[in-house]
């Protein structure tokens, strides 16, 4: 079984969707997914596709980046709130530039050699 | 539930640490610090102390795997320190590793098993460049779910500074001050990583650069003082450094053999909260903090105004900030402006980094959370020097681990 896993996540992001879990016992949205519901606990989850739409909760422009985004330098990430109520970290297409608080976003999935790296453009 | 006392009451009865620094240390390994921290804390007893009387080890050292390329480290350092075969146990929470050591080290004291530990931390970062640093201080974030899409540490700190200025519509220059702050009171510790002020090193590096400054905030928003992660700016980021701590616990019946001032250990918590950041509702403010502190209140039977000094977790200026309101000290979105009021100052109603912080003082990773401890010791004491705290009854250490997945905190009092 691969479901609810890190691998489950990455593999959606490959295929250009935002996989996540949701309990069958409370019905909470969980994304990346996970094995227990941090709410209340249940261990039953099914696969919940989110659909990738949110606004920027908090951004920083990275000027000292780690060795894996040096070639990006300066590049934007944030935290967006989705639609759906959860929150996700993805690096933000703004040029190297801050976005505004509050901005609308969607979801782009970048093909890298070895990964895909979940990713927000304005909308 | 927690239980609001200890079985068996615990005090410090000395403490030690080297200076942080980033380049005095370049020659020595982390168990040539941690040894030399464990000597000053052994010397630091007023009735004489040899390591060997310790019971047992508990050491913070958040990765000597990538810095050192060497594990097993806890064995490491007790062969080191000469206490063999008293067991040792390395404890790993990231910036709290050493904060976790102490409330071991506790604990073990208060079941009744040990009446002396050597608790302590250390982290030698030197050994990697600024890139390589950055990568391994990322992996006490979310590696697979935050790093993997471009945070870096500074990254998620930026984050809650940009959240935080969208809700309390602050600004930059509250941070800006806190920096100030904090290299005034490092100007006046002798063990700090930063012995100058913000106007000290705004000369030294004007002069460099053919430059001249009126004040500091002209300099800290010069070309001198670069992003890192906007909005923090290299003076809102504590330094890399090298160093370590050690503190000397007893359990209070038998501390009085050993002092006639041990500092007392009359409240301790932890909390954890959501490894990455963007699970969090509300990220302006760190919930495992709250937790923590309350806990650590509660068992002390203290408020929040009774502390006199706190060593908060200033990793980076918002942080303190933060910590401050976290802590009690401040109502949310008040902790900037009562700091740009004097009131964490020296002889404000809670001094707040008196030792100069993270930011001055240094932040070798493993070894902070002791070297708060040390500072409140001494300040407890009388014996802090030239950032001595007047009438010192009550003090605090706060210490935080990542974005605040790991929060411990102590409350201590003379």
């Amino acid at each position: 079984m691969t479901e609810h896993t890190v691998k489950s996540f990455m593999e959606g992001l490959a295929n250009e969707t935002l996989k996540g879990s949701k309990c069958t016992n409370c019905s909470k949205l969980m994304l990346p997914p996970r094995p227990i519901c941090p709410s209340c606990g249940g261990k039953e989850m099914e696969s919940h596709e989110f659909n990738g739409e949110g606004t920027v909760k908090a951004c920083s422009v990275i000027h000292i980046a780690l060795t894996r985004f040096q070639d990006m330098r300066p590049h934007c990430v944030g935290i967006v709130w989705l639609k759906e109520g959860v929150g996700v970290s993805g690096l933000i297409l703004s040029d190297g530039k801050e976005v505004e608080v509050g901005s609308k976003v969607e979801a782009v999935f970048l093909k890298e050699e070895d990964r895909t790296v979940l990713a927000f453009k304005p909308v | 539930m927690i239980a609001l006392s200890l079985h068996r009451k615990v005090s410090v009865i000395g403490a030690g640490m080297t200076r942080f620094h980033h380049k005095l240390h370049l020659e020595k390994q982390g168990r040539e610090l941690f040894t030399e921290a464990a000597l000053e804390a052994a010397e630091s007893v007023d009735n004489g102390f040899t390591l060997k009387e310790a019971d047992a080890l508990y050491l913070g050292y958040f990765s000597s795997d990538m810095f050192e390329g060497q594990a097993h480290i806890s064995a490491l350092m007790a062969d080191w320190i000469g206490i063999n075969p008293k067991p040792a146990v390395r404890v790993e929470g990231a910036c709290a590793s050493s904060g976790m050591a102490v409330n071991m080290g506790v604990l073990a004291i208060a079941s009744g098993l040990y009446d002396v530990v050597v608790v302590g931390g250390v982290e030698k970062m030197r050994t990697l460049d600024t890139s390589k640093v950055t990568d391994t201080l990322a992996m006490a974030a979310d590696v697979s779910y935050e790093v993997a899409m471009g945070f870096t540490f500074p990254g998620l700190y930026a984050a809650i500074a940009s959240a935080y200025f969208n809700k309390y519509g602050s600004t930059w220059e509250q941070l800006a001050n806190i920096s100030i702050k904090n290299h005034e009171n490092g100007a006046l510790n002798k063990k700090a990583h930063y012995q100058e002020t913000i106007m000290d090193i705004a000369k030294k590096l004007g002069e460099r650069k053919q430059m001249s400054f009126s004040d500091e905030m002209e300099f800290l928003n010069s070309a001198l003082n670069p992003m890192v992660a906007s909005p923090l700016r290299l003076f809102d980021c504590c330094p890399i450094s090298d160093g370590a701590a050690a503190v000397i616990l007893a359990a209070d019946d038998v501390a009085k053999k050993y002092t006639d001032t041990p500092v007392k250990i009359v409240g301790i918590g932890q909390a954890s909260d959501t490894m990455a950041l963007h699970d969090r509702e509300d990220i302006t403010a760190l919930m495992a903090s709250r937790v923590a502190s309350r806990n650590a209140y509660d068992m002390a039977g203290i408020k929040a105004k009774d502390v006199s000094v706190a060593c908060v977790h200033d990793c980076f200026t918002i942080a303190e900030i933060v910590a401050t309101e976290d802590l009690g000290f401040f109502p949310k979105g008040q902790g900037g402006k009562a700091a740009m009021e004097g009131r964490t100052g020296l002889d404000g109603d809670v001094a707040v980094n008196a030792d100069g912080g993270l930011k001055a003082k240094g932040h070798p990773v493993g070894a902070t959370g002791a070297a708060m401890v040390y500072d409140i010791f001494k300040q407890l004491r009388g014996e802090a020097g030239d950032h001595q705290v007047a009438d010192a009854e009550v003090g605090i250490a706060h210490n935080v681990g990542a974005a605040g997945a790991t929060v411990t905190m102590q409350v201590y009092r003379r």
